[in-house]
């Protein structure tokens, strides 16, 4: 469970959010420029809000009252970026090992689970091959493998054409505020 | 047809004169020439001092433009005109400047001189100079090549797990490889043909500050041209050398 109330200004408007998600995927949805990558960064503490508490499974991420700011690499939530952010200068399998990777999983049991990954999205074929010659769908795949591939508390999307993927629990924004939809 | 002739003129007084100081070798001059003390010294010192400065530019260059791309603090641009300052000044004067911050009478001259260190005329000296001059080329390239790196892949990596240290190690310093390089490169040649600084706070002593530019200069006032001829050709090889990697790391795409 994800419970979040946060308060953020920046340079055009004031940004207020507040939520709560089930674990699993959560699709954040929205017109441009409502916030929806302030939201992502806010949760996955890429940036400090001006006020405001994130929790996730009842472990305080953020709070600002309290000063508590876990940093980022240890919070495991993924994101699923609007541009995929893959990191061009490794390949397909090394680009999904990396969150492995982080977490120290011996190699041959991370070159396991890469492939598994990859063959689950039908693109193990592609192991070896660079991103940067890859195309929008297959890069969406490997950009999903190498965030689901570390099992993460939370999945979030920024990636509209994921929503049909993961039919899971919405958030819509409108223009700073965030509501949960029904 | 004024374009070509500009062009060409301006290329012909580049190229020729360097042309010219290889037409003055004698055959046997250059093995003459490496087997006197004076130009194995300049050569040995030369490369030890400038692989010094090297190794000081990068390990203190480095976090100093990655602050200046990523961070923002108050007194930014201050930092930023501090870093490009030596570029500008006259080597002259910074080695002055160099002798009287740190030379024995200098302003922390009777600090160091209490902890029994006396730097001026002394091949620390010669890498202090080298330092101060060629650090900003490294600097500078660094720093553009680390915001050239798409802030989001270290966002990415941050969010996969990796703590910032270990971003900095697989994500922006791969990225920006290309430019740290040539700036590494790029400030070596300028350490290397480091003259009016070494000389002023480091002096001219074969086998402790005499590096090859200051061995050239040197041997053309005692009358011993082969020497300095081959010392300068030595010194225009590893410019070469340099120009064309240069040239071949700015034309290689990251990734």
């Amino acid at each position: 469970m994800l419970q979040f109330d946060l308060h953020m200004e920046l340079r055009e408007f004031s940004f207020n959010a507040t939520g709560e998600a089930a674990n699993g995927v959560t699709v954040v949805e929205g017109p441009s420029g409502a916030g929806k990558t302030t939201l992502l960064r806010l949760l996955a503490g890429l940036i400090r809000p001006k006020a405001g508490a994130v929790a996730l499974d009842g472990r305080t991420l953020t709070d600002t009252t309290r000063n508590v700011f876990v940093p980022p690499a240890q919070r495991n939530i993924a994101i699923l970026f609007q541009e995929y952010a893959l990191f061009p200068h490794f390949d397909v399998a090394a680009n999904v090992a990396y969150g492995l990777r982080a977490r120290n999983v011996p190699r041959a049991e991370r070159e396991e689970r890469v492939m598994r990954e990859l063959q689950r999205l039908d693109i193990g074929t592609l192991a070896r091959a660079r991103v940067t010659e890859l195309s929008g769908g297959q890069r969406q795949r490997v950009a999903l493998a190498r965030a689901l591939v570390v099992k993460p508390t939370l999945f979030v999307s920024h990636d509209p054409g994921a929503r049909q993927l993961f039919p899971g629990p919405a958030f819509h924004i409108e223009r700073g505020t965030l509501t949960q939809l029904p | 047809m004024a374009v070509v002739l500009a062009a060409a003129i301006l290329v012909a007084f580049i190229l020729l004169p360097l042309a010219g100081l290889f037409f003055h070798l004698q055959p046997g001059d250059i093995i003459a020439a490496l087997q006197t003390a004076v130009a194995q010294e300049a050569l040995r010192l030369s490369i030890i001092t400038t692989f010094g400065s090297l190794a000081i530019t990068v390990l203190l260059g480095t976090p100093l433009a990655y602050v200046l791309a990523r961070g923002n603090f108050p007194g930014r641009p201050f930092v930023d005109a501090i870093v490009d300052l030596p570029i500008v000044v006259p080597p002259a004067v910074a080695g002055l400047a160099l002798l009287l911050a740190f030379g024995r009478n200098g302003t922390f001259g009777p600090l160091l001189l209490k902890l029994g260190i006396t730097v001026s005329f002394s091949t620390v000296a010669v890498i202090m100079a080298q330092t101060f001059v060629a650090s900003p080329f490294y600097v500078r390239s660094a720093r553009a090549g680390f915001i050239a790196v798409d802030r989001t892949l270290e966002a990415a990596s941050a969010s996969l797990g990796m703590g910032p240290l270990r971003t900095f190690a697989f994500i922006t310093v791969p990225l920006a490889a290309p430019a740290l390089i040539g700036g590494a490169v790029l400030s070596w040649a300028r350490a290397l043909g480091e003259f009016g600084a070494t000389i002023m706070f480091a002096g001219n002593l074969q086998g402790v500050s005499q590096t090859l530019p200051l061995a050239v200069y040197l041997n053309l006032e005692s009358g011993n041209l082969p020497i300095a001829v081959v010392l300068s050709v030595i010194l225009i090889l590893f410019s070469l050398i340099v120009v064309i990697a240069v040239h071949t790391t700015a034309e290689r795409k990251p990734g």
